[in-house]
């Protein structure tokens, strides 16, 4: 029996988790067309991050993540990866679009079946309702959050 | 005057700035979320005679409602956003907050594209607010 995706974002050896959304179809193409992505199954977790890599990567305050499940993402056309250490010590890897930069998906190799999808590529956001804003350490104070619990670093658990 | 500097992820490409920002905005569009990942993109306008960039960027060309050229600019090793141009101001420059090393002088002057703004997504109702453009 596959294993649920439980607390990504740290240990794997949380209580299994319910999914928020038991299934969604989602699509989207970047901006030059180059790349398209869709997501059919259930969405495990949503949260927005304030760390300073996803500012970085975003060029805003913070991300807004959906996780679900790898194999149920599929994406089409030319992708570049960037790898990077995260603070848990895994390993993040971001794939974009080469020719217009925008990322299409995040994984991390401390749970290689699951997939971080940025919430903004899609046009329909409706469905999505983050329950916690993590690495509220690195947070600007310019960056106006929505009134949901807020952890320094990672949350335990999801 | 203090200079303000900043760089993408993996360092490929840093900038300095001098000078006060021309404009700050948040803008909500379907354009912005999408390159962004997030509820919106934020940005700081500069003079470009004021922006010195190290590195090279790829851009990528769009049109806007108005009918102007977007170019934006991504660092093309680690994909990280940075700059953009818009024909209509061929003088100025926006830089991505995100990238600034210290950002703490940022606040938005103006909300853009109010009317496609995710419900999740907040935002100081004190400041000037335009649906669209």
């Amino acid at each position: 029996m596959a294993r649920p995706i439980a607390c990504l974002l740290r240990s794997c050896q949380r209580l299994p988790m319910q999914p928020k959304h038991a299934s969604l179809e989602l699509s989207a193409r970047c901006p030059c067309g180059t790349v398209s992505i869709s997501v059919r199954g259930p969405i495990y977790g949503m949260f927005l991050c304030c760390c300073s890599d996803c500012q970085l990567m975003s060029g805003a305050g913070h991300s807004a993540v959906a996780i679900a499940g790898r194999d149920q993402v599929q994406l089409e056309g030319e992708i570049t990866q960037f790898s990077r250490p995260a603070a848990s010590g895994a390993t993040f890897t971001r794939h974009f679009c080469a020719k217009c930069g925008t990322t299409l998906l995040g994984g991390t190799s401390r749970r290689t079946d699951a997939a971080l999808l940025p919430v903004g590529l899609f046009a329909d956001q409706s469905w999505f309702e983050p329950n916690q804003v993590i690495f509220h350490r690195s947070h600007q104070k310019w960056d106006l959050l929505p009134d949901i619990p807020k952890y320094e670093t990672y949350r335990e658990g999801l | 005057m203090t200079n303000k500097t900043g760089h993408c992820h993996c360092g490929a490409v840093h900038f300095e700035v001098t000078g006060e920002p021309l404009r700050m905005a948040q803008c909500h569009c379907n354009a912005c979320r999408r390159i962004t990942g997030t509820g919106h993109n934020v940005q700081a306008f500069f003079r470009k005679s004021d922006v010195v960039i190290h590195g090279m960027t790829s851009t990528h060309d769009s049109v806007s409602d108005k009918g102007n050229t977007r170019t934006r600019h991504f660092c093309a090793v680690c994909g990280s956003r940075m700059f953009s141009e818009n024909s209509a101001a061929p003088d100025a420059i926006g830089i991505a907050v995100g990238e600034f090393d210290d950002s703490s002088w940022f606040k938005p002057q103006v909300i853009l594209y109010n009317a496609e703004r995710p419900a999740w997504d907040p935002i100081d109702s004190g400041i000037d607010i335009h649906e669209f453009m």
